[in-house]
């Protein structure tokens, strides 16, 4: 039988924790009159050797891998010019660098033909033809460049390429893809092949987060450091691959008949890089109201905290910049001696920084005031708390904020993602809501303390936010409008393929 | 033995007495001839002329050019020489051989005599000509000395500006004027660019490292580009990442021997370098700074020489504005070692940093007796103009005061004016000019 959703995912569900992960097995588990593929986008075969961490529901009827960095190299028996076959591909990624759609799909259809002009990887890195079409454009773009540098960017840059395009999907009844990159090309290939509908939904934007990574990396190569200049453009490997990630990007745009995004903001980072705005629409988060409703009432119910306490919900590791919690910590403390700082979250993702936290909270002597507690169970945790506190330098739409939200808990939170949305409102009667906590810069911890003690001055104002934000939540963010919102959305274009095939 | 002729064994015998006989002449002959070697190192084309024109008429002056010749060669080690001292050597002896046939009275034949006068016109023309025209080897290494005769050039054409002589002050000016205006132009690039240009003068700024440009880099925490807000946390943070290893090793030593001096002073010196750097906010550092007279304290009290470790306290403290603190540091030192350069200079430091220019300038004075090197931004003092009016000095605290944090917005606006007068920062209890204006404070000058 084949399943209506084949689900291109790119170093997530179900083999890696976090909020994607959470996310598409809400979908799967809310949507169980669907049957679901996943096909996860691996860096190679056992590249998860624990397996996948959920348990999968019954409706996932298949899981399989691709593998970017797995080369068969068998020589290809096949006819046709094998340098024109390596420049075709060349053409095909300049194309699709430029936003020209055109080569796309025949350059897909002629990787399935049967000897004639197909093309494998021997084609690509292995013949003569492919190491002049190298050369010549090393001699064209990168000639001040180091060969050796290029030589290795070129292969590891075209052969996962390569294989996304040449991999053969499962048949479903529609490919949807959670970001763009390889799993976005995936899906691209896909669509083309089996003529099938493509959708896109995106949490943070992938071309953004590796831009910033590349741009930040400094295993690539950097020969301009020494002139005290501020150039526009990068070095040319950094180029390389960021043009690389845009390219992809801007192929999943062109191809996916729908685009789906969190929040607002992200909207016009895909419209710069390629998005036709006319396709994207916001399908926000959602959460289980019924669940932490009745977390609210224990809230509502419980007794004022003897300790002024405020919690961080997330995991322990740099992109939550716990650190500047600490900081923040000492400030409170220094008014509010017996502040309690819970810090709920799991801390094995990346020990050394864990450690360091340690460290940081016995210089500040706050031992008795900060403490690192590892997994929690939220629900009963959380409602036992004053104030959320998110001190993140990157977050698309944090679930702790919804979650918190529900219950009725205030949230200071960095200006981040979605946080200024979340916090104050997104339409029109959203924002009439009223605000539903405090909204601070990354990496002052002054800023988070002096939101936290302005709290714990004005409990009124601190429980007018948390009423108002929970308010919001409840209206809001229900995770049954999102599922429905789903439905809808795999119902129309599974639609649109019955009625295509009658 | 046996083979050698009587001759032999003779002249064999007589040879140390020979040499005996022969030094002292030797000896001699030179020291006549040293004024001789002295003049033809001089102006040994002079020298070439003269002999050639006495040798024209003398024998002895054929001899004397031969000499001159050689000495020339042996002189510039130029093989040229040895041939045109050859050269000149025969045109001289074939001169001397030609006026010694007429000295004898018979008249020279008629083309024998033309031949002498025509070269008797033009040889002591030729010779000398030619013996000019060849390159010298002092030549050569004057073009390669191009860039020492430049230095020569400037120090003799540029004007001289009195109060930054060399003799007394080390130079920073040029430095901070050139601080200034990098950093401006980094500023409008922040301000103005788009994200492409400003990520690439974060990438700058934190190459470059001095405080104040980190504190470019802090300002743009607030960017409204989130992108751009990424790429300085990460710049920060890399420039953190350094300081707290350097802490986590310091402070790995000191747990393996809690009475070890040179440990605590390194886990001081490590807390104190991050605070002081540039890259923590003024609410951050300050904890640091209190970590550092945590250590410095635990060192001094191991110290047999509290020195080090004193100062260190003196600069955290008054960074903290605990001025009273950082004096009693100070004054607990003996006399002997407040005549240390070091400690004048903390005593500067710690005087500019509460505002007592005056005392600042005393220590400048005693550093300047002592023969030390003075900072540039102690220099600015000594120079700056005491008569500034004084809404100039009342307006500076409020303005400060206006934003505890300081980072962001008052380290763009402060610094200029900060820089640009070489005003002191102002004393204040959290830190919130101190990375704006570090260009003006001892650190960024004792760097």
């Amino acid at each position: 039988m084949t399943p209506d959703v084949c689900l291109l995912l790119e170093g997530t569900y179900p083999f890696v924790k976090g909020g994607v992960s959470s996310w598409v097995h809400q979908i799967i588990s809310q949507l169980p009159e669907l049957t679901f593929t996943i096909l996860h986008v691996s860096p190679k075969r056992g590249y998860y050797p624990h397996g996948p961490l959920y348990q999968m529901p019954k409706n996932v009827v298949g899981l399989s891998e691709c593998h970017l960095h797995e080369y068969t190299m068998t020589e290809n028996k096949g006819q046709g010019d094998p340098r024109e076959k390596v420049r075709r591909f060349r053409a095909l990624v300049d194309d699709m660098c430029e936003g020209r759609m055109g080569s796309f799909e025949s350059f897909i259809r002629a990787l399935d033909e049967d000897g004639g002009e197909g093309m494998n990887s021997w084609d690509l890195l292995q013949t003569p033809e492919s190491w002049k079409v190298l050369v010549d454009t090393y001699r064209e773009e990168a000639v001040e460049e180091s060969f050796l540098n290029f030589f290795w960017t070129w292969r590891y840059s075209n052969m996962p390429l390569f294989n996304v395009l040449a991999a053969q999907a499962p048949e479903a009844g529609l490919y949807h893809t959670i970001s763009t990159g390889y799993a976005g090309v995936l899906a691209a290939a896909c669509k083309v092949r089996r003529d099938r509908p493509m959708l896109l939904t995106e949490h943070g934007i992938y071309t953004k987060e590796r831009r910033i990574e590349i741009n930040r990396a400094e295993w690539i190569e950097d020969w301009e450091s020494g002139e005290l200049t501020a150039e526009r453009r990068a070095p040319y490997f950094k180029r390389f691959w960021v043009r690389q990630f845009q390219m992809m990007a801007r192929v999943c745009y062109a191809l996916s008949d729908e685009i789906f995004t969190l929040y607002e903001g992200n909207r016009e980072f895909q419209t710069k890089d390629g998005a036709d705005s006319r396709k994207i629409k916001v399908v926000p988060n959602g959460i289980d109201l019924r669940r932490f409703g009745e977390a609210a009432a224990v809230y509502d119910s419980r007794p004022e905290n003897d300790r002024y306490t405020v919690a961080f919900v997330g995991r322990v590791c740099p992109i939550k910049d716990v650190k500047t919690l600490i900081y923040a910590s000492r400030l409170v403390a220094e008014q509010v001696p017996d502040v309690r700082v819970r810090v709920m979250g799991p801390m094995d993702e990346d020990p050394d920084y864990a450690e360091e936290c340690e460290e940081l909270i016995r210089l500040l002597d706050l031992e008795e005031n900060v403490v690192l507690e590892g997994p929690v169970n939220v629900l009963e945790e959380v409602p036992k708390v004053d104030i959320v506190v998110l001190t993140s330098i990157s977050e698309a739409q944090p679930l702790v904020i919804l979650e918190a939200g529900a219950i009725g808990l205030p949230i200071v939170a960095t200006d981040v993602g979605s946080c200024s949305e979340l916090l104050f409102g997104r339409l029109q009667e959203d924002r009439l809501l009223g605000a539903g906590g405090k909204i601070t810069p990354i990496a002052n911890p002054g800023a988070t303390a002096e939101a936290l003690l302005e709290y714990f001055h004005d409990p009124e104002t601190r429980k007018r936010h948390g009423k108002n934000l929970r308010e919001r939540v409840n209206r809001f963010y229900d995770q049954q409008d999102m599922i429905r919102a789903y439905r809808d959305i795999y119902q129309r274009n599974l639609g649109r393929v019955a009625a295509g095939r009658r | 033995m046996s083979r050698l002729t009587d001759a032999g064994r003779r002249l064999l015998a007589l040879g140390p007495r020979l040499l005996v006989a022969v030094a002292p002449a030797a000896a001699a002959a030179r020291k006549a001839l040293s004024p001789v070697a002295r003049l033809v190192r001089r102006s040994p084309r002079l020298v070439a002329f003269g002999a050639f024109l006495f040798g024209w008429s003398s024998r002895a002056g054929a001899v004397l050019f031969a000499v001159a010749g050689a000495g020339m060669a042996i002189r510039s080690s130029h093989w040229l020489w040895l041939p045109a001292g050859l050269v000149l050597h025969v045109l001289a002896a074939f001169l001397a051989t030609a006026a010694a046939r007429r000295r004898r009275g018979a008249p020279l034949p008629v083309p024998e005599r033309n031949a002498v006068l025509y070269l008797a016109l033009f040889v002591p023309v030729v010779g000398p000509s030619f013996a000019w025209s060849l390159p010298r080897k002092e030549e050569r290494t004057d073009v390669q000395n191009a860039h020492e005769v430049m230095l020569q050039y400037e120090e003799h054409v540029k004007p001289k500006v009195p109060e930054y002589e060399r003799s007394l002050f080390t130079g920073d000016f040029e430095r901070d004027l050139a601080r200034k205006l990098d950093t401006e132009s980094y500023r409008e690039v922040l301000r103005h660019g788009d994200t492409d240009q400003k990520r690439s003068a974060l990438f700058r700024l934190a190459e470059l490292g001095e405080p104040h440009h980190l504190a470019l880099i802090r300002g743009c925490l607030e960017d409204e580009d989130q992108e751009v807000r990424l790429y300085a946390y990460g710049e920060l943070d890399r420039l953190v990442r350094g300081y707290e290893d350097a802490i986590g090793a310091a402070r790995h030593r000191v747990k393996e021997d809690e009475n070890d001096f040179e440990a605590h002073l390194a886990l001081a010196e490590a807390h104190f370098g991050l605070a002081v750097s540039g890259v923590l906010d003024s609410v951050t550092g300050k904890f640091h700074l209190r970590g550092a007279i945590r250590s410095g304290t635990r060192a001094k009290e191991l110290s047999t020489d509290p020195t080090r470790p004193a100062l260190l306290l003196a600069r955290a403290h008054a960074r903290l504005s605990e001025v009273e603190e950082a004096g009693a540091v100070l004054d607990a030192l003996s006399e002997a070692q407040r005549e240390d350069p070091e400690v004048c200079l903390t005593r500067a430091e710690v005087a500019f940093l509460a505002r007592d220019f005056h005392r600042a300038r005393e220590e400048a004075g005693r550093l300047i007796l002592l023969g030390a090197e003075m900072p540039g931004w102690l220099m600015a003092l000594c120079v700056a103009d005491d008569t500034a009016p004084p809404e100039e000095d009342e307006a500076a605290p409020a303005e400060a005061d206006a934003d505890a944090e300081g980072t962001a917005a008052a380290s763009e606006e402060e610094a200029p004016d900060a820089d640009a007068d070489a005003a002191p920062p102002e004393r204040e209890t959290d830190l919130s000019a101190t990375a704006a204006t570090a260009a003006d404070e001892p650190d960024g000058g004792r760097a």
